[in-house]
């Protein structure tokens, strides 16, 4: 009989994993749009336009992370290479306990290096959902592709400076909560704030969106707050320092021996 | 009252054969009621045995160890320290004791392209905490001596596709340690339970502290290796409460407290053995009654021929009352004496070699720990005191119905 | 000689019934010892295997096909090669009630507070009815019925702090990927038993094959009466083929099994006393029905036979009487053993005085004995030792009797 493996849970760190799933889910998808257009009225519109801004395309960049749990805070300084589509190498920098580790996303696959080992692992398809377990973010949560296909949007509320829409998930829609707000603000369609709620009218999460960058046209935040709502729950935050916009990465950045020695370019 | 004592003791001995049958099945029945309750105690205490294997008598946890989501939420950090608390408390009130660290850290564990999560199981080995960690299982190979050394659930190295001698890597990136380490299978585990197999990989506590967790320990288990009767049990639960308030901050629970539902495991015997006692006494009732059977007829002769002589009714009964008190008395102490004896000294353990191999089979040992309980020896000498006294003046009742020449006459 | 065994055979056989209340206290001695034998064995397994199959039936199916390597690793990766073609070959037994096909993987269910990981398991909704108990013991909303819907345990649902109604989103990453779907708690299992509510998450087997990529089961699951598992598993196995098995409850049971293992050896000891005690009884029985006829053996001495074939005599009917008295206790033993196999006569019985046990180890009132010709050996062995060490000690007495003296022997 299974029984429930319990605190002890399979999976690597949580925390990493809320690292690489932040980087991942920024970084990826692509933009449809050049914005820039007529502010539209219809709700799905809307929501293409904002979902638009969260697109960086292809780029290279520092991050850091500030992730706080519970009185404890950890800040991780990572190097993001990415190709704007789904391949994206990171390398941790700091803390030097955690420097060196790298890890490769190629699509559906994830490639884990540890300068310890001297290994590249592969993150087996069991331990893929494990090691996205984020309880301040998860893939799902960001991956704006699913917006659409998943949520029901509505104009909340609007008056000049800014928007609010409510996303209502569609039955099957693989997210627990009841309800999204995201507020945007008018007329460039920035993505200023996103409220998760659960299915009894209760915010548990906050996604607070800032320091802006103009990228073809687009409104590119790179600060990024998360809050837990709940009790006892913690916060964890983004920063893109040094970010370079509109770059094509080389395929030789995505393998797994730019994983081992990094990618020079 | 004296002088009657005094026929009675005489009459006993003046039919020896007699007295000695009667008293005799009493004492027969006494004995092996007490036997039998004695091993109705080893089945009982063989459980207790199995149900502690694996778990240990006490175990030493930080608060919230059964809500938390992460290896950090519920740490003991200070690992050393605490042990070195809890081993004077253990010493002195268990004989014996084995006190095991243990961390249990989530990781990836792949081989040479095949990889699957467990949990790492890390804790300090011995012979005698291999054997307890198995439960019954068996092991290919040797236990981990070195921190580079792991054994794998048989099915799990299948999984990963590895064996012995082959290089497996370990990866839990966020902790305090290393987060990743290399170890080689010096040791594959064929355990009873396919479950616990799939995910067995035990290395060395220092291994999995230097994974993720310097100095720190999940929980500690107290084995008391010398704990056989489950009626010893209440020193598990003083040793709980003592470490409980020696070690604030900490929680100490007993084997019950951490796994409720062993308890109920342990209550499935109740309703077997309240069936098998049931059996058991109306099979002693016979025995007593067809014993006695004998001498029942020639007794109601007898007292026909008493009667007829003039013996008065009450003198007559009084001595029949007073020389069946007797033999059923006697009887019952030897054999309650004789019983408790046995007992007692299979206290200890009692073997029984042909069924050492049939019980190995099974991964246990036939060694059977008596006990019994003081009320259960007052049931049995009680009760045979009792149907063997029934018996025994069942024929005075007769005889007193029937008139001395029928009595005398008396065939069954 | 033989005439005189013969002769010898047929007085002690009348000499059984010429003494009738002897004969009949010592064949009800010996039969009560062997039907209470027999009982023990049959009862301690029964009760047993009523505990253990009762916690497996409702965590699994009386019988499970899977394929080997599932066994060892339950990966939907080892999904079973066609169930398709398995089922209806499986359906046409005729001990079958019932199949249905399971796809069974590893996901993690999120609420908006927390995520557990879990063995999520996709159903035939229908066909998983007929199957076991855990629909029938839904204690809050309602078995599953469309793709989209979810029963959870009740402990499970506590875990996750998620209600009825609610919706739960499911991570999947298996054969085909990372997957990932949204369903909604129509359904919760109170069974009382700590397991089943600790770990049911049931899907429908649509959901749990869009979630792996593998489009059929990782098991077909067999209902049939309880007690048959292992004897139709052994049929159904034979067109069974290419690594695949059918699992009889008790195969299933992993931790359970070492259990019920561990509890049938711990009654060990306990059958031993009682067979020795048995064995006592039927000893003094014919002990005592010896010694009660000194003076006849004495008036027979005298009458010219010899001390013997007075022995041969008096051994012989302890043997036959033994006989007569084994054979009325398997009788006796086996039809109410039979008899408590068919008809749940101790679920009641037990029913008040150990309810809550009961229930919470999933065996509710239903409690049955096993029968097994096994059984006549312990019974068997214990008759056969004490007859022959009773018939022994008596025939050296008789031996040894001075007819005199033995018809003129007070007690």
């Amino acid at each position: 009989m299974r029984t429930l493996p319990g605190p002890s849970f399979p999976t690597p760190s949580r925390r990493f994993a809320t690292i690489v799933a932040i980087v991942v889910a920024l970084l990826t998808g692509s933009a449809t749009s050049q914005g820039g257009a007529e502010v539209p009225q219809d709700a799905d519109a809307i929501l293409d336009a904002i979902v638009d801004n969260l697109r960086g395309g292809g780029q290279r960049a520092t991050l850091r992370m500030t992730v706080e749990r519970a009185g404890d805070v950890r800040e991780y300084l990572l190097e993001v290479i990415s190709d704007g589509a789904d391949r994206s190498l990171t390398r941790v920098i700091e803390p030097p306990r955690d420097a060196g580790q790298a890890f490769l996303v190629d699509g559906n696959e994830l490639f884990i290096y540890s300068p310890r080992l001297g290994r590249v692992l592969r993150l087996p398809a069991s331990g893929r959902s494990d090691g996205f377990l984020g309880s301040d973010l998860s893939y799902d949560d960001l991956a704006g592709d699913e917006f659409r296909a998943d949520y029901q949007a509505t104009v909340l509320e609007r008056d000049d400076a800014a928007v609010v829409l409510s996303l209502i998930p569609a039955p099957t829609a693989p997210t627990p909560y009841g309800e999204l707000r995201f507020r945007a603000s008018l007329p460039d369609l920035a993505p200023q704030e996103l409220v998760y709620f659960d299915q009894r009218d209760t915010p548990v999460k906050r996604l607070t969106l800032s320091e802006f960058r103009e990228v073809d046209g687009r409104r590119v935040p790179t600060h990024f707050e998360v809050v837990d709502l709940t009790e006892g729950g913690g916060r964890t935050v983004a920063a893109w320092t040094e970010v370079e916009f509109g770059v094509e990465p080389p395929d030789a950045c995505f393998t797994q021996i730019a994983l081992e020695r990094g990618c020079d370019w | 009252m004296r002088l009657v004592t005094y026929l009675a003791w005489r009459n006993l001995w003046r039919h020896k054969r007699r007295s000695f049958i009667t008293a005799g099945a009493v004492a027969t029945v006494t004995f092996m009621s007490i036997a039998y309750f004695g091993m109705g105690g080893a089945a009982e205490n063989g459980l207790y045995q199995t149900l502690t294997e694996t778990s240990g008598h006490v175990q030493v946890l930080a608060p919230g160890w059964d809500q938390a989501l992460r290896l950090e939420d519920a740490l003991i950090d200070d690992a050393a320290g605490v042990r070195s608390s809890i081993e004077p408390v253990a010493a002195r009130l268990l004989e014996a004791p084995l006190i095991i660290g243990v961390l249990e850290v989530p990781a990836l564990l792949s081989g040479e392209d095949r990889s699957r999560g467990v949990a790492l199981h890390g804790q300090d080995w011995s012979d005698t905490a291999g054997e307890r960690r198995l439960g019954g299982g068996q092991l290919d190979g040797r236990l981990p001596s070195a921190n580079d050394e792991i054994v794998l659930g048989a099915s799990l190295a299948r999984a990963l596709d590895v064996g012995t001698g082959d290089e497996v890597y370990a990866y839990a990136p966020g902790g305090q340690g290393l987060g990743a380490a290399a170890f080689r299978v010096v040791g594959i585990a064929d355990l009873a339970d396919p479950n616990a197999e799939i995910v067995a990989a035990w290395t060395t506590l220092e291994a999995m502290q230097m994974l993720a967790a310097p100095g720190a320990v999940q929980r500690f288990e107290i084995h008391g290796t010398r704990l056989f009767h489950i009626s010893d049990d209440t020193v598990a639960a003083d040793l709980a409460t003592e470490l409980d308030a020696a070690l604030p901050g900490l929680l100490a629970l007993s084997w019950l407290e951490v796994s409720p539902s062993t308890a109920r495991m342990l209550r499935t015997l109740e309703p077997m053995m309240y069936a098998v006692s049931v059996m058991f006494f109306v099979l002693a009732g016979l025995l007593v009654l067809n014993t006695v059977y004998l001498s029942v007829m020639e007794r109601i002769r007898e007292f026909g021929v008493i009667h007829a002589l003039g013996a008065g009714d009450r003198r007559v009964l009084a001595m029949i009352a007073t020389e069946s008190v007797l033999m059923c008395l006697l009887g019952a102490v030897v054999g309650g004496a004789g019983g408790s004896v046995f007992v007692a000294a299979y206290s200890g353990g009692l073997v029984i070699e042909p069924l050492i191999e049939y019980y190995a089979s099974f991964g246990m040992k036939p060694i059977f720990y008596l006990s019994v309980s003081p009320g259960q020896v007052g049931f049995a000498l009680v009760f045979a005191f009792v149907t063997a006294l029934a018996a025994a003046l069942w024929p005075a009742w007769i005889a007193s119905r029937l008139e001395p020449v029928e009595a005398m006459r008396f065939q069954v | 000689m033989n005439r005189g065994v013969w002769a010898t055979s047929r007085l002690a056989w009348r000499s059984l019934f010429r003494q009738r209340r002897r004969t009949a206290l010592l064949i009800v001695v010996v039969a009560y010892a062997t039907a209470t034998i027999l009982f023990f064995w049959g009862f301690t397994d029964g009760f047993l295997t009523s505990v253990f199959q009762g916690q497996a039936r409702l965590v699994n199916a009386p019988i499970v096909i899977t394929t080997s390597a599932y066994h060892d690793d339950p990966d939907p990766v080892h999904a079973l090669p066609d169930p398709d073609a398995i089922q209806p070959a499986v359906d046409g037994h005729r001990a079958v009630l019932a199949t249905a096909q399971r796809l069974e993987l590893a996901a993690l269910l999120r609420s908006p507070y927390a995520s557990v990981g879990v063995q999520l398991r996709g159903v035939e909704p229908e066909a998983e009815s007929r199957i076991g108990e855990v629909p029938s013991r839904i204690g809050a909303g309602r078995m599953l019925q469309a793709p989209g819907e979810a029963v959870l345990g009740v402990a499970l649902a506590e875990r996750l702090d998620v209600r009825l109604g609610e919706r739960l989103a499911i991570d999947a990453a298996s054969v085909a990927g990372a997957a990932a779907t949204g369903v909604r708690v129509v359904g919760l299992v109170d069974s009382g038993v700590e397991m089943v509510d600790r770990i049911t998450a049931w899907v429908h087997i649509q959901d749990a094959r869009a979630l792996t990529g593998v489009n059929g089961a990782t098991s077909v699951a067999v209902a049939v009466a309880p007690g048959s598992e292992a004897r139709v598993a052994a049929e159904l196995q034979s067109d069974l083929q290419g690594g695949v098995r059918a699992y009889p409850v008790l195969e299933q049971m992993g931790t359970l099994a070492r259990g019920l293992a561990a509890e049938r050896l711990t009654m060990i000891p306990i059958g031993l006393i009682f067979s020795i005690f048995a064995a006592i009884a039927v000893t003094s029985s014919v002990l005592v029905s010896v010694l009660e006829r000194t003076r006849e053996f004495g008036v027979m001495l005298s009458l010219g036979l010899d001390n013997r074939r007075l022995a041969w005599m008096v051994t012989l009917e302890a043997v036959f009487a033994s006989i007569l008295g084994y054979l009325l206790g398997l009788v006796i033993g086996y039809a109410l053993l039979v008899w408590m196999a068919r008809v749940n006569v101790l679920g009641p019985l037990y029913g008040t005085a150990w309810s809550d046990l009961l229930a919470n180890l999933a065996i509710g009132n239903d409690i049955r004995t096993d029968v097994r010709l096994l059984y006549m050996l312990p019974a068997g062995v214990t008759v056969a030792l004490a007859a022959l060490f009773s018939a022994l000690t008596p025939a050296r007495r008789v031996r040894s009797l001075i007819p005199a003296e033995a018809m003129r022997a007070a007690d």
